[in-house]
């Protein structure tokens, strides 16, 4: 155990899969680098530092730079998992699955499904998403909802480094495509981290912190926003319990239903736009199976349905912040249900 | 001056990475008085929540911290005092006082953890300081690691260092195949204490460890003072197989949840951060293969009690044996066995962690067992 960043995290856990397991490769734009060698041997590791050092440790046959089309990459990387490779592969920034999206939907997720069982198709895709970096609107999406929405994929959310090591792990380990999202303000958190490779299993929550008096949901760089608001809110004598569901596909919904019933106030915080995410899917799922338990509305908090903001302090109040999470568990503990 | 008769109570440092705690509630208020070993307070902490035990009978004279606020490790949160010392000497007394040094970020009692190459296995050590006194080595159950004494390790280093060490492939320590049965981690073991306890040790060992611990203590190049023993392994050959199967088959929360609420004699006892802490542990690769082969090869029942009664008849060390009488692993009733030559403190409210659930109860017997060696 040791203190890591979030980017050390998932460095280590692509290095000991590499090392363990020949099948896997790597590949994307701009993601070689980092041995501290000539020109490309000393390039960036990726444009966040993830891959840095894998070329130098497992070379060019297994870490390869593409050229910049989304579209001929992600789908050899459907095509080599096809056939006996377990690829990791990167896309820069997630907003660019646009160009990529046939592969994607319509290939990788359905190979399973449309060989009778018969087909496997272990890839990772990993990308960055999320808003904060002033990265304007084509560079700051968080679409995970858009894979949420089609079966025969899995979708990861990593809130922290020691969830990002082991969830990515369990990514490359599993038989069905993956997406893999990395909020791109969280490479720089730290936190304990085991040295030695494991996993954390998909579909299962990851519970924060326990209080009876209502439940934050929250994703990604959202969850520690979540904890922060709890804290807020516990100095006001309201202890609400924070649940990451750490994926949204498969999701945990015993654990949600568990949570809304005990507390009977539910709060969902999404970085995604308000209209058809995981704060609706999940307030959907609530209000089916635990409408009797619950003792108000459910409140989202979401950005507006908006693009992504450029101005600093437009974007800084486009993303839902602590203050405005416990506004809503405060507005949810007015009704006296 | 320093007037002995006023108690200071600070905040207590639970594990390494503790810096500071909230009062979740008083337990006794200004002008109560408080009996050893009573609640005093709960403390919580972003890991666990606690109670706090008074370690002194006394009259709490003054409550400094109030519900739910903060305070760092180490600093004063109430003062006990008998009724006959007079406010101004115990304003005094909060004026004059300083924190222990070790209070700031590196913690209270500064524990360290350090990895030591034990015939080529390395295990890790984690140490509480406390002195040059003889040190105490404490040694874990099976699953779990050097955190199972959290409550325990810095109470004990008082004039002493207390070395709490993972058993092989457990916690931050190496493991092999070969290494799973009672003799083999013993002899592992031994190399760490001979590195950091030379000239010998108290021995404490809860469950697995308490077998381990039995063991080592035959060995007469370790010079073990005494031997300590809570609910241990081998003196009888029952144990709940239901518990040692489920641990090592839970992977999810929910089963695991179940399984370490056996441990208990209060279930709610058991946190979230308690369930995700060993979830996470037997999610490392090959941790559940090596717990298998150590609960084939120390915990079967025709392992269990392999060899007692060679190693009991081999000590020669002075035995406390600290037993909860709820233990739903481990029967109680087996230190029966060892009654005629050891001191036998059986605990009411505690299960198989009396260290954790009783943790005061289960301080302040190991504290006087020691002591008494020692003078």
């Amino acid at each position: 155990m040791s203190r890591k960043t979030f980017r050390a995290a998932l460095n280590e856990a692509l290095h000991q899969e590499m090392a363990t397991d020949p099948r896997v490769v790597v590949f994307g734009e701009d993601i070689t680098g980092g041995t501290g060698g000539d020109g490309e041997q000393d390039a960036w590791g990726g444009a966040f530092g993830v891959t840095k050092g894998l070329l130098g440790a497992y070379g060019r046959e297994r870490v390869l730079d593409t050229p910049i089309t989304e579209s001929a990459f992600v789908g050899a990387a459907a095509g080599a998992a096809l056939t006996g490779l377990r690829p990791v592969v990167e896309i820069m920034f997630v907003d660019f699955i646009g160009v990529c999206l046939d592969q994607v939907m319509n290939q990788a997720a359905k190979f399973r499904y449309m060989f009778g069982g018969k087909a496997r198709c272990p890839m990772v895709l990993r990308a960055t998403f999320g808003a904060g970096a002033r990265s304007a609107s084509q560079h700051s999406q968080a679409l995970y909802p858009l894979f949420t929405h089609i079966p025969g994929l899995k979708v990861v959310i990593p809130s922290n480094p020691s969830d990002a090591k082991g969830l990515l792990i369990e990514a490359i380990r599993d038989d069905n495509p993956v997406i893999f999202l990395e909020h791109k303000m969280l490479y720089d958190e730290q936190g304990e981290v085991p040295n030695q490779p494991y996993t954390v299993p998909f579909g299962e929550a990851r519970i924060l912190r326990e209080g009876m008096d209502a439940t934050i949901f929250a994703y990604g760089r959202m969850v520690g926003r979540a904890e922060e608001a709890a804290k807020v809110l516990e100095g006001e004598g309201i202890k609400v319990s924070v649940i990451d569901p750490r994926t949204t596909s498969p999701l945990d919904t015993e654990t949600i239903l568990e949570f809304a019933e005990e507390t009977g106030r539910v709060i969902i915080v999404d970085e995604s736009s308000p209209r058809c995410g995981m704060a609706a899917d999940i307030a959907a799922l609530i209000a089916e199976e635990a409408f009797d338990a619950l003792r108000a509305p459910i409140f989202k908090v979401t950005p507006p349905h908006t693009p992504v903001p450029y101005a600093p302090s437009l974007e800084d109040a486009y993303l839902p912040d602590a203050a405005r999470i416990a506004a809503a568990v405060r507005r949810s503990m007015k009704h006296r249900g | 001056m320093a007037d002995e008769r006023i108690q200071p109570i600070t905040m207590p440092k639970w594990g390494m990475i503790m810096t500071e705690g909230k009062i979740s509630a008083w337990l006794k208020q200004e002008g109560e008085t408080v009996e050893v070993g009573e609640e005093l307070v709960e403390v919580e902490t972003d890991k666990i929540s606690n109670g706090v035990e008074a370690e002194h009978s006394g009259l709490l004279r003054r409550v400094l911290v109030p519900e739910g606020q903060s305070a760092r490790c180490g600093s004063l949160i109430a003062i006990m005092a008998p009724p006959d010392v007079a406010d101004a000497r115990i304003d005094s007394f909060l004026e004059g006082f300083t924190p222990s040094e070790d209070a700031g970020d590196d913690g209270v009692g500064s524990l360290t953890s350090q990895s030591i190459d034990a015939g080529g296995l390395r295990l890790n050590v984690v140490t509480a300081h406390g002195g040059d006194g003889t040190p105490v080595v404490l040694i874990h159950g099976f699953g779990a690691d050097a955190g199972s004494w959290m409550f325990n390790q810095e109470v004990l280093a008082d004039g002493r260092d207390v070395h709490a060490i993972d058993l092989p492939s457990h916690g931050g320590s190496e493991g092999t195949s070969e290494c799973v049965d009672v003799a083999s981690m013993a002899s592992a073991l031994a190399d760490s204490i001979t590195a950091v306890a030379p000239d010998g040790a108290y021995l404490v060992g809860h469950s697995l460890g308490g077998r381990v611990a039995l063991r080592l203590a035959t060995m007469p190049d370790l010079n073990v003072k005494s031997l300590s023993l809570i609910a241990p392994v081998g003196l009888g050959d029952e144990i709940n197989h239901d518990f040692v199967d489920q641990f090592i088959a839970a992977d999810r929360r929910r089963p695991m949840k179940a399984v370490l609420q056996m441990l208990m004699a209060d279930s709610d006892a058991v946190t979230s951060e308690m369930i995700e802490r060993t979830l996470s542990f037997k999610r490392i690769d090959g941790v559940s293969a090596a717990l298998q082969a150590i609960a084939d090869a120390s915990l079967g029942v025709d392992t269990i009690a392999q060899n007692i009664d060679t190693d009991l008849a081999a000590v020669n060390c002075p035995v406390l044996v600290i037993w909860g009488k709820q233990d739903q692993i481990l029967p109680a009733s087996s230190a029966d066995r060892i009654r005629d030559r050891a001191r036998v403190v059986l605990i009411d409210d505690a299960g198989h962690m009396p260290q954790m659930e009783t943790s005061a109860e289960v301080n302040e017997a190991l504290a006087d067992f020691i002591d008494g060696i020692e003078s």
